[in-house]
């Protein structure tokens, strides 16, 4: 099997592209999904990163029919599926704890729900060996739940999804319980399960790892909104708000906050807060910036430079040092009292307490106004080529 | 050479010493419990075998008579045979009765939200009262003239039955008094309930796998440990059934609630041939026993075991 049936291409427009509306879900009077608007195209995989409660996995379980919303519809295809039964959804999910019922076999596991729906024995048995086929867990199929591996059981979770042969996979956390050689492991199995289904697939993770490395476009979600909704260079070259610009990329981003001390045109000139000396930056033409208000310079830490103290925009001290072999983690606390963190080479000669010097590159800053909001500002030609690439990928 | 030298020899013995007291110390930690044991439990057990082989009157002479006691329960007792047909009957109706009425009575809690902190409490309430309470109030119920059955059966015209003086409702009678006190078996239940993931219902649900369904193949086998539990005490306190027979009716009328206890219990303290009681709690004993493991083996069918592997099951762990 290459591509499960809802997915072969029929030309008659998108079988499984998810459209949400003004999603609304609260617990009480704690509200979980503040209007949630979102257009997934068919066959996309897109992840739903965000922390702990931030509203991912309602949303996905809203997906699916396991919570009763508050407001707003879900779309699948031409289908509205927002008051539809779960069963009816044409969906399948994956669970965080696998949910695998411990006493029927993998088999059993595998063709119970399949079987309760009235399907033929023959068909059950097809689906059945085509997904232990594509997973490699044909030997496994007389064991219990209780005989198999983490990683075994996450592929027979799996496997109950693919049987169903749904429009839409919705996987939730579904590699959180592995250790992390198997996550990495499991994780190239999806990319390629994936890439062979050709399915739609939903992903909720905290782990931006899993979120950049699997997905075709990434959903960042904060405090029950969606933060931004982009490709995952996207998201790390271009973070449309402060939020998204420390959530993603580890170490995180440092910020320095800032005062405009004129625009001449397109070119920022900052300076105070935590500068020591002024910087200069382009931003896009049509780009105003209020003078009154402070912004925020983001900066990545690998992005830093140390440098003599004429050149300096920043000031601190070496509070610790962590080596880890090809590169070493400096932090650093600046003499306005914010920390700050560089990456500089593993055999780089710093030590603790010691006073350091940075510069900050203007074309690696990114800018935020004092609502948090990113300042346009144009990309190296080269990143911006490989993120066309990307997006077009995804057209395709 | 001489290894020996002055005050080794105490210097040993101190070791000794001090080996026997660190073996010795936590059997002294447990001694209560021992003791308790063997004077209440193990010594009354050996005591009541060893009665039964003998002619053993309360005042008077004993007498060694063998299998005699057993012989004759066996094959010259009508009351024997009797009463444990009663008990039998007793046991058929109340062993399942009590146990589906504590499942539905713990579904039913497990799903409410609403007040289920205080339907949990009055549920429960009945089975820690004491027996005789209980056969106070349930006398009272079951009275023929003030009875509160019969006077709410009035109020939808119906003439309540004499229910304790009614051979055959008698024992239907002491059957709804037993079951008043269901709610340890479904406490545990409920337990159970609570103990199943709800991700294997919500994986379910998505699979299109209807409610039905789900109770049958999700609940139901995941609560067989609790149910092989509350099946055996069940079978167990049936079998035990005498404070409520012995207080409501005493066994009649004409004699249609002499259960085996009782019978053990008049032979005992009524007709005070220890010998032949003590026969007969080792008869109660042998047939709990059998059925116990009876259904022990029987559940391997059913029950699973989470940490339990079977040879069926695959060829080991992954």
């Amino acid at each position: 099997m290459s591509r499960l049936p809802h997915c072969s291409p029929s030309g008659e427009g998108p079988l499984a592209a998810i459209r949400i509306e003004n999603l609304r879900k609260g617990f009480g009077s704690l509200e979980v999904l503040k209007g949630i608007n979102l257009d997934i195209a068919d066959g996309e995989f897109v992840c739903f990163l965000g922390p702990s409660g931030c509203g991912k996995s309602t949303l996905l379980r809203s997906i699916a029919g396991l919570e009763e919303l508050d407001s707003g519809s879900i779309h699948l295809g031409d289908r509205d599926i927002t008051d539809l039964r779960s069963a009816k959804r044409d969906i399948a999910m994956v669970f965080q704890n696998y949910a695998l019922y411990p006493h029927m076999n993998v088999r059993k596991n595998l063709s119970f729900g399949l079987a309760l729906n009235g399907m033929k024995r023959d068909e059950i048995d097809r689906r059945v060996d085509n997904a232990a086929d594509i997973l490699r867990i044909s030997e496994l199929l007389h064991r219990k739940p209780r005989q198999l591996s983490g990683g075994q059981r996450q592929r027979v979770a799996i496997g109950r999804a693919i049987v169903r042969e749904p429009k839409l996979f919705l996987l939730d956390e579904p590699l959180s319980n592995l250790d992390a050689g198997l996550r990495v492991t499991m994780r190239v199995e999806l990319a390629a399960l994936h890439e062979r289904l050709g399915v739609t697939m939903i992903y909720v993770t905290h782990d931006q790892v899993e979120a950049m490395t699997l997905s075709d476009r990434v959903v960042v979600l904060d405090k029950g909104k969606v933060s931004q909704f982009g490709t995952p260079l996207e998201l790390f070259y271009q973070p449309a708000n402060l939020f998204v610009a420390g959530f993603i990329g580890s170490p995180r981003m440092n910020f320095v906050t800032a005062n405009l001390v004129r625009q001449d045109r397109s070119e920022l000139t900052l300076s105070g807060g935590g500068l020591v000396r002024e910087l200069s930056l382009e931003t896009l033409s049509s780009t105003v910036v209020a003078k009154e208000k402070p912004v925020t310079i983001g900066i990545r830490p690998d992005k830093l430079e140390l440098v003599s103290p004429e050149e300096a925009h920043l000031v601190g001290d070496v509070r610790l040092v962590e080596r880890l072999g090809t590169e070493s983690h400096v932090h650093i606390a600046l003499e306005n009292g914010s920390d700050m963190t560089a990456v500089v080479r593993g055999t780089h000669p710093v030590s603790n307490r010691e006073r350091i010097h940075l510069r900050i590159p203007a074309e690696h800053c990114h800018l935020f106004d004092a609502d948090g909001k990113a300042i346009a500002r144009a990309l190296d030609p080269e990143t911006q080529m490989l993120i066309n690439q990307e997006k077009s990928k995804r057209v395709a | 050479m001489d290894m020996t030298y002055a005050g080794a020899e105490p210097k040993m013995a101190r070791r000794k010493r001090s080996a026997i007291a660190r073996h010795a110390a936590p059997y002294l930690f447990i001694s209560p419990w021992i003791l308790g044991f063997l004077f209440f439990t193990l010594g009354p057990l050996v005591f009541s075998l060893t009665m039964s082989f003998y002619d053993w009157p309360v005042v008077g002479e004993r007498t060694f008579v063998g299998l005699d006691n057993y012989r004759t329960m066996i094959s010259d007792d009508p009351q024997f045979w009797e009463s444990l047909w009663i008990t039998v009957k007793f046991a058929a109706i109340y062993v399942p009765f009590n146990i589906v009425m504590s499942f539905l009575l713990a579904m039913m809690l497990h799903n409410i939200t609403f007040a289920s902190g205080f339907f949990r409490t009055a549920f429960y309430l009945p089975s820690v009262i004491s027996g005789v309470a209980l056969v106070t109030i349930w006398s009272w119920i079951y009275s023929k003239e003030y009875g509160l059955l019969n006077f709410m059966l009035s109020l939808v015209g119906i003439d309540g039955p004499n229910w304790l003086g009614d051979p055959n409702l008698a024992i239907v009678a002491i059957i709804i008094a037993s079951l008043w006190g269901l709610g340890g078996t479904m406490l545990i239940l409920l337990t159970g309930l609570k103990a199943i993931p709800k991700e294997l219902y919500e994986a379910a649900t998505v699979s299109g796998v209807p409610g039905w369904a789900q109770m049958l193949f999700i609940t139901l086998p995941m609560l067989g440990p609790m149910l092989l539990f509350t099946f055996i005490t069940s079978i167990i306190s049936a079998f035990q059934q005498l404070t409520i027979a012995l207080l409501l009716t005493k066994g009649g009328p004409l004699g249609s609630t002499y259960f085996f206890a009782m019978y053990i219990y008049d032979n005992a303290f009524k007709y005070f041939d220890m010998g032949y009681a003590a026969a007969g709690s080792w008869v109660m004993f042998i047939i709990v026993l059998a059925l116990s493991l009876g259904v022990m083996r029987w559940s391997a069918a059913w029950v699973y075991y989470e940490g339990e592997v079977r040879q069926n099951d695959g060829d080991g762990h992954a």
